[in-house]
Parts: structure tokens; sequence; C-alpha cells
């Protein structure tokens, strides 16, 4: 397979094989990728998606990683559907997910169930549109490879979440990836099944890219803070025009303050704080100038909030009895949302620092 | 892969420094700190609490407030704290032992985790460095790995603890808060020394070509005539020019955006230093002169062409400043004209003194220096929502009544600034009149009739005016009739009709873009309807407030008495028409009342707030 990949990364051959013989399974096979924080699971699927899309006209991705997700902001578990290659495997470039669910925070340790319902759910929504069910139903659907990618949170409650997502998803294809530190890895073999060996299964353990003359991984330290925010910033980047130029982040900063909101009553908007229980009369202290997840209420299955995307409520105003929101999502679609849920998402510090003024912001002390 | 911002299709930008970078927190303001932290440690914590609460939920919370609520809250659930509240539902001893002991871990983890390098030094060194009493430091290791530690012990501690949270975080904090506690004096000084340096700096620098010995003269001068004969700050003008360091530019920028960061504060200190400022280089100056009829208007000129300068870069950047101060001025000759006439008995001639005049002429030629800079200013004109100018043409025409031909000038320079004609005819009618009705001044009789006249004058063109509003209402009102026809569901996502820019947390001004503090306080009912009608009062002043914006409800009230004359203008410049039923409240003896119009008419026309 010759998809070119940047001139930075460098596919080890390990891996282009363990492509290949994804790629070669006669049905469009669901692979799940997981391993230790920062061995290349992210940079491996995005190669595995590429090669995928030369044999099929679409792959689905069902994104699990809500600290460092591929097309979304953070805080998001999303099902998106590709069908464009990527040409540079070092860029992530945000696109608009088929179904989303807004989790609130950037990892699941605050709430597993919550988090394992949502990714069931999108996995679920997936099997009913893409996957070709037993019964043949719809001839005529297109049944489509999907590629799952998990967090990188393999020990305590994280593996935990992990085997209950592999048992549930039971995918066709498992990648490990492993560094060489062998503590920080998951358990050899394969762990979820508690000792059966399920036939179907194909189990690919594939060690991280790089490695040094000792054969000892060399890991990329990533601030993820610092991603996270970046992410959010290119987000709210699209509200703003895009003949407009910006390129500094005080530019998109005062373009953000100066840039028309949308105004919504308060009466048609119920406010739902995920993760955190809020006395009701201080509901708008928690949110102003904070991110919010706008979503349409009770209108899936079993009642999940599906979201459309993000929005800045960047002011309050209780005389006039309406939330000032800036969001890039369109004007059509904005109309089904009645929901805003409110989690621990926190607005990038650079976007308050307004000219002169500087609301929720204070100088470096304790 | 380092997170470079460049591949988010940022440039690459220089590394904030350490000192000017900001740290998230989650109060809007110092001022919802301070008020935080003086229930927290009052009687009925209950309030700072829930507010606490609910900064928890925005992340940033630093873990010593945290800790601090922690433990008054555990408090408020110990009987032995709270002798006159009966808890039905009481926790056991062991319970609260176990609660106490918690918080207390917390709070030496948190507060030495950050402050130590691990493995250099010992929990109990990197404690004694920061001084937390050494009680805490046992209970928590005794709570760790050996037995609960007895809820007398840890009672005491929990004391201790707060008492040492308040010595290491909360009183040095609060003492860090720039201008808080100091009161308004305070702030007033500050706004005035920055002023004066600004006015220094930028006096300097513009004379900084020519160096001779003749010209620090001429600076020394200058430098009274801005400030009146103060010989301290002819000293300072002086002293300034030789210590001045780094380049004039810079420091100029420097001290301007520092004036601006603190007029999102202080706005209305900020006018009324300039104001203050202007003034005295009015008066000083024709002290110093013949007071020459003729020569005044170039006086004028020539006295403020300092100042001119100095506002022109404020206002070019915050255009609510130069509003603000036209505003001011008007205000200043409209009340001590009713003062005038509140005196005068019907027999008396024209019995002014002659300061009296000199500080009516004084404002009016303030007000047309003024308006002259307002059209300088091609951002604050060209920005500046032509219902803000309807408001100052209508009210600067009103106080021209008594006659005052620089008024009725600086009125037509007003009118031409809005490119209206049809406006411009009005005017200028309006003014020919007035001045045909000057001739007659001296007779006294004729003077009350063309008082007369010109009051009929103006009424019909406040008619007008109200007219032009109510059928601009009207077609407002139309357009989204004929919008209805077409979407058949109301849309509850609608963008703003209009947006001025301003920081995120804070809404928009009517001019300029420093923004005002919201008021989120959620009172339920009766309360509510209180706080709305006082909120609405609060927000009728379209310029800043003297006090912060997040009032409480009991100082609010002082100050409906003020905001009441601004009803009137509020009920012209108000587009909303729904808001109107509330407006008929107000709080009359502190009981919410439903006036009827001539009521409210009747309270308008019998107070008069003297300035």
């Amino acid at each position: 397979m010759d998809s070119s990949p940047s001139p930075d990364i460098h596919i080890p051959e390990q891996w282009s094989e363990a492509a290949e013989s994804i790629v070669y399974s006669s049905r469009p096979p669901i692979i799940l990728i997981c391993g230790a924080k920062n061995c290349g699971k992210t940079t491996f699927s995005r190669y595995l998606l590429n090669v995928l899309l030369h044999k099929y006209p679409k792959v689905a991705y069902l994104d699990t990683d809500v600290g460092q997700p591929e097309f979304t902001p953070p805080a998001f578990l999303s099902l998106t559907i590709v069908h464009k290659v990527t040409p540079d495997l070092t860029v992530p470039c945000m696109k608009t997910p088929e179904r989303c669910l807004f989790f609130g925070d950037v990892s699941s340790k605050r709430d597993p169930s919550t988090y394992l319902s949502y990714v069931f759910a999108l996995y679920d929504y997936y099997q009913k549109e893409y996957c070709i069910s037993e019964k043949g139903k719809n001839p005529f659907k297109i049944e489509l490879p999907l590629i799952v990618n998990t967090p990188g949170w393999v020990k305590g409650v994280g593996y935990d979440v992990l085997v209950d997502m592999l048992k549930y998803i039971s995918p066709t294809h498992v990648v490990k990836i492993s560094i060489s530190r062998e503590s920080k890895n998951l358990p050899s073999g394969e762990f979820w099944l508690d000792g059966e060996h399920d036939e179907t299964i194909n189990l690919i353990e594939i060690n991280s890219a790089h490695q040094d003359l000792l054969n000892r991984s060399m890991i990329v330290r990533k601030d993820a803070r610092l991603l996270r925010e970046f992410r959010i910033m290119a987000y709210f980047r699209q509200c703003i025009c895009r003949d407009s130029s910006i390129s500094t982040i005080k530019e998109l900063a005062h373009a953000l303050a100066s840039h028309c909101p949308y105004e919504v009553p308060i009466a048609s908007i119920k406010i739902q704080h995920l993760h955190c229980e809020v006395p009701s009369s201080e509901i708008f202290f928690t949110l102003n100038a904070s991110i919010v997840g706008l979503a349409v209420d009770s209108e899936g299955l079993e009642n999940l909030p599906w979201c459309l995307g993000l929005g800045i409520v960047r002011g309050i105003d209780m005389v006039k009895g309406v939330l000032y929101v800036i969001t890039p999502v369109p004007h059509s679609s904005l109309e089904k949302v009645n929901l805003l849920l409110h989690g621990y998402i926190q607005i990038p510090s650079c976007l308050l620092q307004a000219r002169y003024c500087f609301t929720f912001l204070c100088r470096n002390g304790r | 892969m380092e997170p470079s911002s460049s591949l988010l299709g940022f440039e690459e930008e220089a590394k904030v420094s350490s000192s000017s970078a900001r740290r998230l927190v989650p109060w809007l303001n110092w001022h919802e700190w301070l008020f935080v932290k003086h229930a927290l440690f009052s009687d009925s914590p209950h309030s700072a609490l829930k507010r606490i609460s609910a900064w928890r939920s925005r992340a940033s919370l630093p873990v010593l407030i945290e800790v601090t609520a922690s433990i008054i809250e555990i408090q408020l659930k110990d009987p032995c704290f709270r002798q006159d509240e009966s808890n039905d539902a009481s926790l056991s001893e062991e319970m609260l032992a176990m609660l106490y002991c918690m918080a207390i871990m917390r709070l030496v983890n948190g507060v030495i985790e950050k402050t130590r390098k691990k493995e250099v030094a010992s929990i109990a060194v990197a404690a004694d460095a920061i001084g937390i009493p050494r009680m805490l430091i046992d209970i928590r290791h005794e709570g760790s790995h050996r037995e609960l530690p007895s809820l007398k012990i840890v009672r005491s501690a929990s004391i201790k603890a707060l008492d040492w949270l308040k010595s290491y975080y909360w009183e040095p904090q609060s003492k860090a808060i720039p201008f808080q506690g100091e009161g308004l004096g305070e702030v007033k000084k500050e706004i005035k020394s920055k002023i004066r340096e600004l006015a220094i700096c930028l006096k300097v620098n513009g004379s900084a070509q020519s160096s001779s010995s003749l010209l620090k003269g001429k600076r020394v001068k200058h430098g009274e005539l801005l400030f009146g004969r103060n010989k301290l700050l002819s000293l300072m003008v002086g002293k300034s020019q030789m210590s001045r360091t780094g380049g004039p530019k810079k420091q100029i920028s420097k001290i301007l955006k520092y004036v601006l960061r603190l007029y999102s504060s202080f706005s209305s200190e900020i006018v009324s230093v300039l104001l203050e400022y202007l003034l005295k280089a009015l008066s000083s100056s024709e002290l110093e002169g013949n007071a020459d009829d003729a020569s005044n208007g170039l006086t004028t000129q020539n006295v403020l062409a300092d100042w001119k300068l100095i506002l022109l870069k404020l206002c070019n950047k915050e255009p609510e400043i130069l509003l603000n101060l036209l505003k001011e001025v008007l205000d200043m000759i409209e009340t001590r004209e009713n003062m005038k006439y509140a005196e005068d008995n019907p027999n008396i001639g024209i019995s002014h003194s002659r300061p009296e005049i000199q500080q009516r002429d004084y404002l009016s030629s303030l007000f047309a220096w003024l308006v002259g800079i307002l059209s300088k200013v091609p951002s604050a004109a060209a920005n500046m929502p032509k219902r803000v100018l309807h408001e100052l043409l209508r009210k600067c025409l009103l106080i021209s009544r008594l006659c005052n031909k620089q008024l009725v000038d600086s009125a037509l320079q007003l009118a031409e600034l809005m490119n209206d004609s049809y406006l411009k005819e009005k005017v200028r009618k309006f003014s020919l009149i007035s001045l045909s009705n000057l001739d007659s001044a001296d007779d006294q009789s004729s003077l009350l009739t063309s008082k007369n006249i010109l009051k009929f004058e103006e009424s019909i063109l406040e008619a007008t005016k109200k007219l032009e509003l109510v059928k601009q209402q009207i077609m407002k009102n139309k357009k989204p009739t004929a919008m209805d026809c077409d979407t058949k569901k109301s849309q509850t996502w609608t963008l703003a009709k209009s947006w001025n820019p301003c920081p995120i947390g804070m809404l928009p001004r009517t001019v300029g873009s420093s923004g005002y503090l919201p008021v989120l306080n959620v009172i339920d009912d009766e309360k509510q309807n209180q706080l709305l009608e006082s909120k609405e009062n609060w927000k009728l002043i379209p310029h800043g407030n003297k006090r912060d914006a997040t009032l409480d409800l009991p100082q609010l009230d002082n100050s409906t008495v003020k905001k009441m004359r601004k009803t009137k203008e509020f009920s012209e410049s108000n587009n909303e028409l729904p808001m109107q039923v509330v407006k008929g409240c107000l709080l009359v003896g502190g009981v919410l009342k439903k006036l009827t119009e001539e009521e409210l008419l009747a309270i308008e026309s019998s107070v008069r707030i003297l300035v």
C-alpha cells in the first residue's frame, strides 16, 4: 500500500504489515486500537484510515478518546464517516461527526458508566446504519468498516472501562500497541476475554514506532492541556468567516469578542450540569463565559442528548432574560437545540483577554 | 511533536512572559471574590458555600478555597459549632471525625504538593517552610496510616486550620487586590496621577524635537496652564523631563492602557477627573488674561489645545469617554440653570453674579469645544448610534432655551454630525428663533414671553422627535410581522440585532467597547420583581455606574431616587415595548408600587437633583 504519509512520520514495517492484514479481510472489519498513553494509537489509526480508504469508499471512525479526539473538540464521543484520505498524518483536522455526544470531561474517571453508555449508544447506531444485520433486512445498506480509537488510560478504572468496551463491541481485529516499558502496557494476549478464546478475533500486537538503539520506545511528550486549548480555539475559529485573516491568538480573541452572538431566551432552554451539582440560584454564575455543549433533548433512543457542537456563553442578560452564545453550528441546525450541557471544559484563558479588561483572570499568585 | 500553534493555523507567537501570564479563575472579578470571603467567615456562610459550589463546576477553583469551604461546611454540621440549629439528621461522631480528617488531609496534601519537589524534602520539612501548624501534619499522618484521630482533636485542628488559611491565603490575597477597600478617594487619586502623567508625557513627546533651554521654560509654563497655577505640579513637570526613561511613545501607550483598564470599573470617576482638570484649565487661564469676550473663543482653543491631544488619544480607544463628558457638561449647565430659576423670584431681574455667568460660559464653551472634538474623532462619530446623538442634541436644545448662543451653535454642529438634512433644517430654524429672541434680552417682560415662545418651540421639537421615534418603532414592529408570514415557528435562536464588542463575560455598552458587568443573581418571585425594577433603573444610566455593578439590593434602593431623573430619557430611548409593563413599578419607601403616569410625572417634576 503506498499511501504517502508525511515525511516526519515513520511507519515501521510492522505497522504496514498489520494494516495490510486488516485490509485483506473479506468482510468490512471492525478494528479497535488500544495501548498505553502516547504509544502512537492515533497515528496508527490515521494511517489505517488512509489504507482502508483505498479499498472502501467510506470508513466509519468511532472516537472514544475524550481527551484528544480526532475530529472534534475535546470532551466529545463521536462517530464520523470519513471519505477523504488524510494527506498529512501529523495534522489533525476538524470534521463534523455523523453523531456525537458531549461527555463534558477530558477523561472518563468521573463517570465511567455514563461514558460507557455513550460508547455503546454510538456503536449501536453504527450497527444499525452501517453494518449488515444477520436478518438482512435492508439489502441496500452500505457496509462500512469501523475503526475504534481508545484513550491511553490502561490501568485501574481505565482498564476496566476498556475491557467492558471490548466485550460489548467484539471487534474483528484488535490492534494492541506496546511500548518498551512493560509495566505500562496492557496485559498480553486476549486480556478481555476471561480465559476463553474467540476464534473470530484477530489480535495484532505491534510495537510503538520509535525505538532507540537499546530498543526503548521514545515517547513524545505532549502537553495535553495546551493541545486541548488549541483544539478548542481552532473549533471556534470556524465562527469567524473564512475570508478574514486571523493569524494570531490575540486576533482570534478580539474577533470572538466582537462577533455578533446568537440570542436565546433563558426560558426556552434547559440547562444541565454534568458531573456536578449546582444550586439553582447559582446557575448563571457557572454559565457566564463558559463552554457548553449544544444538545437536543430526548430525541434519540434511550433519551440520549445528541449533541450538535460547542458554544461559548459569552454573556447573560438577566434583565432581558437572554443568553448570548457564540457557536459555529449553522443557524438552521441550531433551532433544534433546547439543552445546554455544562461540563468541566474550561474556556481557554487567552480568549478572555480583551484589550483592557480581564474577566475571570488573575495574575499568577496562589 | 511539539504542540505548536501553527499546527492549527495560528502563527507562532513569542512566549508570553510568566509575569504577564494570567491564570483562569472561576470568579468574574474581585468583587465577587470579596463577597464570598466576607460571607464565608460570617455567621451564615450558606450563600458563600453555594457560590463556591458554583465555582467548583468551572473547574479552575484553587484548592485553598475549596478546602476552606469544606472545613466550614463540616463545621456547619457539627453541633458544637452550631448550637442554635437543631440537626435532626445529625452525623455520628465517627462520621464527623472522618470528615474533618479528610478535609485536613486534603489541605495538607493540596498545599504542599505544589510547593515541594518530590523526594527532595519530606512533607514535614516542606510544611514547616510554609508554616502549616504541626498538628495538621500529624493528623494527616495519623489518619492515613493509623487510627482515625478523635473528634475533639480534629475539631480544634479545624479551627487552627481556618486561622492558618486566613493568614496564608485569604488576607494576603485581599490585600493584593488593586483598589479594593480603599474607597473611591484612592481611586480618584490614582486616576489623577495617571492622567497627569499622560499629559506630561504627551507634552514632552510633542515638543521633543527642539531641545533648547527656551523650550524648557515654555514647557513649564504649559504645565502650569494645564493644571492651573500649582507650583507642585509645575515642579513635577520639570522633574519628569529629567527622569524620562524608556521611549516616550511606549510610556504613553502604557499609561493609556492603564487608564483604559481603570475605565471599565471606574468610568464615572475618570470622567469627573477629566472635567475637573478641563474646567480648572479654563478658569485659571481666564484669571491670567483679560476677560475679553471677543477673544474668548480663541483662548479656549489655545488653552485646551494640550488637552485636545489627550482627549483625542483617549477617545480614539474608548469613544464613550467623550460621550460621557458631553453629557456631564450638559447636566452641569442644566442644574446650574435650574438652581438659578429655583431661587429666582419673578420680580427680581437678572441678578447673576459674575462668577456664575463665568462658570456658565466656561461650561458652554467647553461643550462647544468637546463637540468640536467629537467631529474630529472619526471612529467615535461613525460608531455612535444615532439614538445616542439624538439624545444629546435634544438635551442641548432643551438647555439652550436660555438664549445661550454657544449651545445653539454646538447643537447645529451635532446635527451636522448626524448627516440628517431634515433634522439640520429644523435645528437651524430653531436656532434662528432663539437668536432673534436674544436681541430682546434686556427687556424683562419680553424675556418671559420669549421664554414661553421658546418653550413652545422646544416642545414642538420634542413632539416631532417623539413622532419620529414612534414611527421608527412602528416600522420595526412591522418587520417581524412580515417575517412571521414566512416562518410559522417562532425562532428561539436569533442573531442579536446589534452588537458592540465587549470582553467575553460582560455585556455590551451602547457606545464603546468596554462592556459592563452583568448581575447574575437569581432571586425568586417578589424579590425578583424588585430586583428587575432596580436593575432596570440601574440600566438606565447609559454610562457607567458610580458603584460597581454587582450591588446588593439595599444599596440599589438608595440610588433609585437619583435614577428616576433618567426615566424620562429611558422612555424615549427604549426600544423594547414589553418592558414598559414593569416600568410602572417604583420602589417607593421600600415598597414596590404600581404608579400611574401622572404620579410618575408628578414625582419627576418635584425631584430636582442637585449635583
